[in-house]
């Protein structure tokens, strides 16, 4: 009797608790988190395994963590444990990968798969992979992040695991929809209309719903991006104050243990905190400045204690291309930035063996969602609709930003600008030497998708400045659109894996 | 009044368009059942007139009523097919097809049978030239160590590419059980075709809560003076 007046007080306790945190929770929000909930569980279970770019080397270092709490890269060992390797065989996800049309998983063999569940429980070991892995260059925060599900579905097999940690990134998905809010928020008012419109944004770019559910890095950077472009605007339109500056820091610290691309925000950073120091009255600027210095520190710190043990391990701490004897070109390098976004002038050298628009394809095609290991997209009118679309977004709100005159503003674009234009200078910088090494790219949409938070914005701005009455109506059907769309790439992933 | 306007689009755009994917879905044939791990690479060990190729023990995932070849030869017209579709364990026949195409490189053929093979069963498919020239069934090195391909009694390392066909196409919107029962494989344990079902019902569900964070959004922001505004020309 005892024990059960416990147990419903503790109950009563955790619901009143609960009822507590919603209450904070802007009830558009809570609806728009919980559609994302729905829909991120069906893209973490729809994909056949491993079918997600790099999918089978990120499990690999995420379980040589796991079960070695060791980095993977030792030349000694193999790459894939025999874990991995079996459920691999029984699903053909390594034949599938490119294959897509010709190789369906597992043959849809439920005799295939009653095979697997056979001869696993062996015990095929766990812990004997950790091998040379071309992941294994990354820091290890994503993959730490992913082991908390490895090591709660521990007791299953396979694919339990990795479905567990792609449910898991339903998390990361949920909150990337909330910094994405509160980045709307902070940069154009509490109004519920334009922030629902920013946040689904960035929550059902297809892509987005994609990679958050995949095994990669780029799901945690995307989150830790979108909250530090929010952090970021915050620092500036509050005047740099101590604990923001140092919770800023510190995402972008994060950011930065995830995936190298992220030193690319480090400059953004810098120039909120600046602008935001600027912000103070001078009789606060001189106690801020000691203030901010000690806010680097959650920057600094991290970061070269991650450069330091990976100096100590004799690993690479950043993925280099590796030098190919050519010396960078300033100009070759114009050549291939004009190339890969205008029409080629006549003088000018190809820089690529492709026909048509880098930009286009990579950008717009790929940055909205091509699925699988970049072989599977949706229909071609899909991408035509999707680029009017972007426009229709992107140039009115270019438009109305190049009207900002009041420095609060133009600070916030500066920001802004510099967030994205540093993204792209690395990844082009880096697309470019790989091109002059070895003539294949390594760009894909995704890399651009730790901005998309940005391009939620953009959405959310342009409503905002539409006539009051045209708003609810923008707002509504943006999201029906967003939704339609996710259910128009489930139905291209469904039909085909599965017929 | 706002809040109305906001739903109802909302509503509107969104039925509208599950709608037109429904149609989408309805009208979008599906002729293909399932296929072999075989990628279409390369010519096989070539077959001369008369010499048979057998390819077997085949799961058959889905019901199937003709089978798709692909072919090389060096000069037209090629040579024609006699197709028999055998069960692996019992060596019984269960159907047969013959194709005479004509053809001067590669070719796809479909072959029709006699019946409907239907899922579930493991069968030998063996294909029998009757000429009048060389030809080689088309694959790739084999990757299934359960499906053995001999050409002319000879075992061989490759593995012909092969993919049956339904008797009638389906539509994709027909498909959504069998898409159910084969996304459940090879999933954690606790997924099973219920899974999927009950997502898609969420799925639905989800249209109708975005709709009340609309709704939700449009009230709280019409008892806002700021949000109700017009921005100010910058």
């Amino acid at each position: 009797m005892v024990a059960v007046t416990s147990i419903t007080k503790a109950a009563q306790g955790w619901a009143a608790g609960l009822r507590r945190v919603f209450s904070v929770i802007p009830r558009p929000l809570a609806a728009l988190l919980t559609v994302v909930l729905i829909i991120g569980l069906v893209w973490a279970l729809i994909v056949p395994p491993w079918q997600a770019p790099d999918a089978t080397t990120h499990f690999a270092y995420a379980q040589s963590l796991a079960e070695r709490f060791a980095l993977p890269g030792d030349k000694r060992r193999a790459t894939d444990s025999t874990d991995q390797l079996l459920a691999d065989a029984a699903s053909e996800a390594s034949l599938e990968a490119f294959n897509p049309k010709t190789v369906k998983p597992g043959g849809w063999s439920s005799q295939r798969y009653a095979g697997y569940l056979a001869a696993v429980r062996s015990h095929p070991s766990r812990s004997n992979g950790g091998g040379p892995n071309s992941a294994s260059s990354n820091p290890p925060l994503y993959y730490l992040y992913a082991d908390l599900a490895y090591w709660a579905m521990y007791g299953g097999d396979v694919f339990d695991r990795l479905y567990a940690i792609q449910i898991w990134g339903v998390a990361l998905l949920m909150l990337t929809v909330t910094g994405a809010w509160m980045l709307a928020g902070e940069v154009l008012g509490c109004c519920r209309l334009p922030q629902l419109a920013c946040a689904a944004t960035a929550g059902f770019v297809p892509l987005e719903t994609f990679i958050a559910t995949s095994v990669n890095p780029d799901a945690l950077m995307v989150t830790l991006w979108t909250f530090a472009l929010w952090l970021g605007a915050r620092v500036i339109v509050r005047g740099a104050r101590q604990r923001d500056a140092v919770v800023l820091c510190a995402v972008t610290a994060g950011a930065i243990l995830t995936k190298a691309t992220s030193y690319a925000l480090v400059p953004a950073v810098l120039l909120a905190l600046g602008l935001g120091w600027l912000r103070r009255p001078p009789e606060e600027r001189s106690a801020a400045r000691r203030q901010l210095a000690t806010a680097l520190v959650a920057l600094v710190l991290p970061v070269l204690g991650w450069l330091g043990l990976a100096r100590l391990l004799g690993r690479a701490a950043v993925n280099a291309v590796p030098s190919s004897g050519h010396l960078f070109n300033v100009r070759q390098f114009l050549s291939y930035v004009w190339q890969f976004y205008l029409p080629r002038l006549p003088w000018q050298t190809p820089f690529r063996a492709v026909n048509g628009y880098p930009a286009w394809y990579i950008w717009l095609k790929q940055g909205w969602g091509i699925f699988g290991w970049l072989d599977v997209p949706m229909a071609d009118w899909v991408y035509r609709v999707l680029g009017v679309i972007t426009a229709v977004i992107l140039i009115p709100a270019t438009a109305l930003v190049a009207r900002f005159r009041d420095r609060l503003r133009l600070s916030l674009t500066a920001f802004f600008a510099v967030a994205l234009v540093a993204l792209l200078g690395l990844l082009h910088i880096t697309d470019y030497a790989q091109i002059i090494k070895s003539g294949g790219t390594l760009l894909q949409g995704r890399y651009l998708l730790p901005v998309v938070g940005l391009f939620g914005l953009s959405v959310g701005f342009v409503i905002s400045h539409l006539p009051g009455r045209w708003r609810g109506p923008a707002c509504g059907t943006t999201v029906a659109g967003l939704l339609l769309l996710q259910v128009l790439a489930l139905g291209t992933v469904a039909r085909m894996y599965y017929t | 009044m706002r809040r109305h306007a906001a739903t109802i689009s909302f509503a509107l755009v969104a039925l509208l368009g599950l709608v037109a994917l429904l149609v989408g879905a309805g009208t979008d044939e599906r002729g293909y059942g399932f296929s072999l791990t075989a990628q279409v690479s390369a010519p096989l060990a070539p077959l001369e007139p008369g010499q048979i190729a057998c390819q077997g023990p085949i799961h058959t995932t889905t019901t199937f009523a003709k089978i798709e070849v692909f072919l090389a030869t060096a000069a037209a017209p090629g040579a024609g097919l006699d197709v028999s579709v055998r069960d692996a364990r019992a060596g019984t026949t269960l159907a047969t097809g013959r194709v005479r195409p004509h053809f001067a490189s590669e070719t796809i053929v479909n072959v029709p049978l006699s019946t409907t093979i239907r899922a579930g069963r493991t069968i030998t498919v063996c294909l029998r030239s009757t000429g009048p020239q060389r030809i080689a069934l088309i694959g790739s090195p084999a990757s299934d160590p359960g499906v053995v391909l001999t050409v002319a009694g000879q075992r061989t390392n490759s593995e012909a590419a092969l993919t049956f066909l339904r008797p009638r196409p389906r539509s994709l919107l027909s498909l959504i059980p069998t898409v159910f029962d084969r996304a459940a494989l090879f999933r954690p344990r606790w997924v099973g075709v219920w899974t999927f079902w009950l997502l898609a019902a969420g799925l639905l569900v989800a249209f109708g809560i975005a709709g009340l964070a609309i709704a939700q959004a449009v009230r709280t922001d019409t008892r806002s003076s700021e949000c109700t505004k017009q921005p100010a020309h910058d």
